[in-house]
């Protein structure tokens, strides 16, 4: 019956039937978690992490990381006292480590978004082990870099200049600078990257409220949660809202650094001004930031025991992005290296000449091109990106290499510029670099806070990639595991076939810790049922029971799932998630408003000429026109997911139930409401009950 | 659902096992595709006639218009190379059946090796790249303006070294394009998972390879067309475009044998809707590319660098520039944008023959404006040439579908592309 159904809900023959396999499988997909794991033993492992006392060398680590954060405290605040000329910068290199610091952190939150938001695109499901990890990393990192534009002008309480906010005689900010470009994409990055995290966490707050002993754990994650209970039809908001996040969060992150390039490449500094800057910038930050997220993630996987879940397979593909983006980056290199020389312009080819052949940063640039382009080189052999240590230590190349990167690009450019009587060497002063140090510690600081207060894994995520939470999984022999003819066809399948057989489906429901009474009163409750509730044992036997309730009549079903159950949202009834639209409405608004604000402002209210263009010219505002447009698109997106789920809510009669918030943990629930016109309580009670339900009640409104 | 047979070998192989249950006949065309191969013959006739006739009469226009559509085809089927290395990268397994379209549009590359001979004739007869003239000349004296332009350039162009680099490019092209193809082929006879790791083995290296090859062949044969015009973006923005281009290209093909009873079941919507994506991706990304490149160079103001673009503001070529961003990105940005239109074969098809046309159209606008500086002419020439060198893809991926089964039967990956579902939420 199962199958007829799918057939008239899909236009394709084969979706949704049992995942069998019809043909030859000479080489089976290695599973994304190694060894056994249940929903229950992922909440143990990865919220067990902030539940269970931290390990004895957290506060130490805490300790350090917070003493060299207290350096870059000191730094800021010799220089906001003092002034800029604490720095080393000096005339012709104004800008040096304040800015090169700002590009190195930009940079690196690049990954957290390219693993959570474009590998989510292109379904690559590996990235659930990673992502949050990753997009938390995003989150510091901006916030690191951030420091920057607020204390290097030195007079801070002057920070609002940035805004587009008119200061003195009606003046604007010039909207045609790259710095302003800075500002919006920026912020608009750490606005939506934190709203990306924020709706990834918003199940795993809820399993960690569900979990919770404490009274005061229980009341922060239910505030943070909003009252997610993973209601099916919440999920098919959710699903739509995370998508279209994802979608917005891909171009942004291109655009982020490629307005960061901008700072440079508008101008017509040798060294700058090269057409392949945008694409160019972006690589190298993917890059980086990746070399960061292992950097961080191989010894957090070690301490926290999570090798069977950030698994060797895991590092192995991190480090194939590594090679593959440093191979980009380095071929930008090679492109500047030469078109500088093809183009017959001796002001290019002496910048190029001094930076790679015998000039005072030739140092620099070699360190670059060994950290970034040939040491990553190794990751094309299988040992080298198998084995932790060792990738350990080609990413910390990796993270030197990109900062010596915008080092080499920031002070070898300015030092040699058009004017050979003003050229000069840059020293950086102790100021510099416990400013540099600072910022690391700021970054490890929160980075262990983060570790040890949320769950540093996607728990929803990884148990929607787990093999029983498809409903039409069918788990083959343990003898016959990742083998093909009797043999493991690659090393890779030896080694996780070596974790063992992953779990199967649990086959019944476990025992309420408390009896459930067949009628479920509600403090304070209307004396009408709401509805009844039913527990399964698993997905599949859900998805039977919705379908059978479906056939039967029942309109106002819901499940409640840990995670998003494959056809569930076609089978309580319901379609895609008109969600998008809202989307594109936010996204229309925001470019609106870039438009107005910015051809008013700098076309008709106080018009300037910029570089020569027209007051009306349009190139310049693009950046700020694509950085609205996705601000406000995102911020519509929260906002319609939170109102078409009807969040928060805090409460809801089913708290009541005593097994009721499994369906966060490793529960299935299915709950028919009373409005439903077919609904009786005793009926429907019987019915769940013969449909296999168990802790079936009904609950007082 | 029918099954395929079970020993129908390809046209003259040795006979082939297909595996039971899968959900078309998958047999290659043979003799049934024998219209199609008749009717593609007469156009790339008919074209072929008229380009003979073309190069007598107006031997300038035919050097650029065979340009032009020379590079349409060329980059349509390096961007099918590409699809074919970067699923093997990624161990792709939705993208199976799909593989052996862009296998069969990489059939191309040979006889389009052998086309390039009139580009050469082009160059050295003076009638195309004018850094041939220039390299021509003697040192010119110190202290002038264009001495370092030709110690540069009278290096990079001298004829052997060009022609070493030309050989070098078709030398990698081929050689991956049919070690990918007879290796593919050959695993429909044996199967088993060996051969798919050889691919595996072998695409990341082709990748890189290709990235290269195909950034300096851009360099050499379109950015060269203004010798003292230069941009580092140049490269990828001529894989941008032919990686998009030849991705319509699939789609097309892919739509074409669906509507003539062919895989209907085995390349359903649910992988047309993913090529979409990937189609609306590439749009996005050609426009971000072109955009960089004209925003550096227009805020820079550097005259060297805005020359590209001063010569397309001339006459017609000004409303040209202005609709190119418009119909290559913003038409087919807003047609692919809603999901409905990447799941009905009809909108599909309208937007990946529109893409492979305003491809062209941005060929043209790369071509066109260092012939006729003055304004837009379009000659008769300038359709006969992309009509004979598509003819010439379409064909060799046609006679592709003639040799060989229309989808990698025994393939390791098999199982996840039959019955295919797009999980997009």
């Amino acid at each position: 019956m199962l199958h007829e159904k799918a057939h008239e809900t899909h236009e394709t023959a084969g979706a949704n039937e049992p995942l069998h396999t019809r043909f030859a499988d000479p080489l089976p997909r290695i599973p994304l978690v190694w060894g056994p794991a249940t929903f229950a033993t992922l909440d143990d492992q990865i919220a067990g992490v902030t539940e269970r006392p931290q390990p004895g060398w957290w506060w130490p680590a805490l300790l350090v990381t917070s003493a060299v954060l207290v350096g870059g405290v000191i730094a800021a605040t010799y220089l906001i006292s003092t002034g800029v000329g604490v720095w080393g910068s000096n005339n012709p290199v104004n800008w040096a480590f304040d800015i090169t610091n700002f590009v190195f952190w930009i940079g690196i939150g690049h990954a957290g978004t390219l693993i959570s938001a474009i590998l989510f695109l292109f379904r690559q499901k590996w990235r659930t082990s990673i992502n949050r990890f990753s997009e938390a990393m995003t989150i510091f990192a901006v916030i690191c870099a951030g420091v920057y534009p607020g204390i290097h002008v030195g007079r801070f309480w002057y920070a609002w200049f940035m805004f587009p906010l008119p200061n003195a005689n009606h003046i604007w900010p010039n909207f045609r600078s790259a710095l302003l470009w800075d500002l919006f994409a920026v912020s608009t990055y750490f606005t939506i990257s934190l709203i990306f995290w924020y709706v990834g966490l918003i199940p795993d707050l809820a399993t960690l409220r569900d979990r919770a002993k404490s009274r005061a754990r229980q009341r922060i994650f239910g505030f943070l949660a909003l009252g997610w209970r993973g209601s099916t039809r919440h999920w098919r908001h959710y699903e739509v809202a995370y998508l279209m996040l994802a979608g917005l969060s891909t171009p942004l992150v291109l655009s982020v650094h490629s307005v960061v390039s901008f700072d440079f490449a508008t101008s017509v500094i040798p060294g700058w001004h090269t057409t392949i800057f945008p694409p160019y910038f972006v690589a190298g930050a993917i890059f980086g930031g990746f070399a960061m997220v292992l950097q961080c993630m191989i010894p957090a996987r070690a301490v926290y025991k999570l090798e069977n879940l950030v698994t060797i397979k895991h590092i192995d593909v991190m480090c194939k992005f590594i090679l593959a983006t440093g191979t980009l980056v380095g071929y930008a290199y090679c492109m500047e290296l030469f078109v500088a020389w093809y183009s017959g312009n001796p002001n290019e080819w002496q910048t190029f000449q001094d930076r790679a052949f015998g000039g005072d940063y030739t140092w620099a640039y070699w360190t670059m091109m060994t950290c970034n382009l040939f040491v990553p080189q190794v990751f094309w052999v299988r040992w080298c990106r198998q084995t932790p240590w060792f990738v350990l230590i080609v990413v910390t190349f990796v993270n030197v290499g990109m900062w010596y990167e915008r080092f080499v690009i920031i002070v070898q450019s300015l030092h040699h510029d058009f004017l050979p009587g003003s050229w000069g060497r840059f020293y950086p002063t102790w100021v510099d670099w416990l400013q540099m140090v600072g910022d690391f510690g700021l970054f490890f600081t929160l980075t262990l806070v983060f570790l040890r207060y949320l769950p540093m894994i996607a728990i929803a995520e990884v148990k929607g990639v787990l093999g029983m939470a498809n409903p039409y999984h069918t788990p083959v022999p343990d003898a016959e595991y990742l083998k093909a003819n009797g043999r493991y066809p690659t090393q890779d399948h030896e080694r996780a076939a070596a974790f063992g057989p992953p779990s199967n489906a649990p086959r019944a429901v476990p025992a309420s810790p408390e009896p459930v009474p067949a009628f479920i009163a509600s403090p304070g409750g209307t004396g009408k049922p709401w509805g009844v509730v039913a527990e399964f044992a698993n997905p599949h036997d859900l998805l039977v029971a919705v379908r059978r309730a479906r056939d039967a009549g029942y309109q106002q079903i819901d499940a409640w799932t840990p995670y998003p159950v494959h056809g569930m949202i076609t089978a309580i009834g319901r379609y895609r998630s008109r969600l998008p639209l809202f989307t594109l409405a936010g996204g229309l608004t925001g470019l609106a408003a870039a438009a107005t604000m910015q051809f008013y402002l700098s076309a008709y209210y106080y018009p300037i000429i910029v570089g020569g263009k027209e007051y009306r010219s349009w190139e310049a505002f693009v950046p700020i026109f694509f950085e609205m447009t996705v601000l406000f698109a995102g911020f519509f997106t929260l906002f319609s997911l939170i109102g078409l789920c009807g969040l928060p809510k805090l409460f809801h009669p089913v708290d009541n139930h005593p097994t009721f918030k499994r369906s966060s943990l490793g529960g299935f629930l299915l709950t028919v409401e009373a409005t439903d016109p077919k609904f009786d309580p005793d009926g429907t009670r019987a019915f769940l009950e013969e449909l296999g339900g168990k802790h079936v009640a009904v609950v007082e409104g | 659902m029918t099954t395929a047979t079970t020993t129908d070998g390809p046209a003259n192989g040795p006979p082939l096992t297909y595996p039971p249950g899968l959900p078309d006949d998958v047999a290659p065309m043979g003799e049934k595709a024998a219209g199609t191969v008749r009717m593609l013959l007469v156009v790339l006739g008919v074209a072929g006639v008229v380009l003979i006739a073309g190069a007598v009469v107006a031997p300038r226009q035919f050097f650029h218009s065979y340009l032009f559509g020379y590079v349409l085809a060329l980059d349509v089927t390096l961007g099918a190379l590409f699809w074919v290395l970067i699923h093997h990268v990624a161990d792709a397994g939705w993208s199976v059946g799909l593989r052996r379209v862009f296998e069969n549009i990489t059939r191309a590359l040979p006889p389009l090796a052998l086309l390039f001979f009139p580009v050469v004739i082009g160059i050295y007869s003076g009638n195309l790249h004018a850094w041939y003239e220039f390299i021509a000349q003697p040192e010119p004296p110190a202290g002038s303006h264009e001495l370092h332009q030709w110690h540069v350039k009278h290096l990079y162009y001298a004829a052997p070294f060009f022609l070493l680099r030309i050989a070098i490019y078709f030398g990698v092209w081929i050689a991956y394009a049919t070690a990918m193809r007879r290796w593919s082929a050959r695993q429909d006879e044996v199967g088993g998972a060996g051969l798919t790791r050889t691919m595996q083995w072998w695409a990341p290296s082709g990748v890189l390879l290709l990235g290269l090859t195909a950034t300096f062949f851009a360099f050499d044969l379109l950015m060269s067309l203004q010798y003292s015009w230069f941009s580092t973006i140049f490269g990828v923005y001529f894989w941008a475009g032919g990686i998009r281009g030849s991705l319509s290209m699939g789609v097309l093909l892919v739509l074409a044998l669906r509507a003539g009873g062919y895989l209907r079941h085995t390349i359903t919507m649910e992988h047309l809707h993913d090529a979409a994506k990937l189609m609306f991706g590439f749009t996005v990304f050609w426009a971000y590319i072109a955009f960089s490149q004209y925003f550096l160079i227009w805020y820079g103001n550097v005259p060297e660098e805005t020359q590209f673009y001063l010569l397309r503001r001339n006459g017609a070529w000004y409303e040209a520039s202005i609709l190119l961003p418009v119909v290559n990105f913003a038409v087919p940005f807003f047609l692919l944008l809603p999901r409905a239109n990447k799941r009905n074969p009809v909108t599909l098809a309208v937007a990946a023959g529109w893409i492979l046309l305003t491809h062209a159209f941005d060929l043209y606008w790369q071509v066109l404006p260092v012939l006729h500086q003055d304004t837009v002419h379009v000659h008769w020439l300038d359709v006969a040439a992309p009509v004979f060198m598509l003819a010439v893809v379409v064909l060799s991926a046609v006679w592709g579908f003639r040799q060989v089964p229309l989808i990698p039967v025994r393939d390791a990956r098999l199982n996840e592309t039959i019955g295919y579902e797009n999980e997009t939420p």
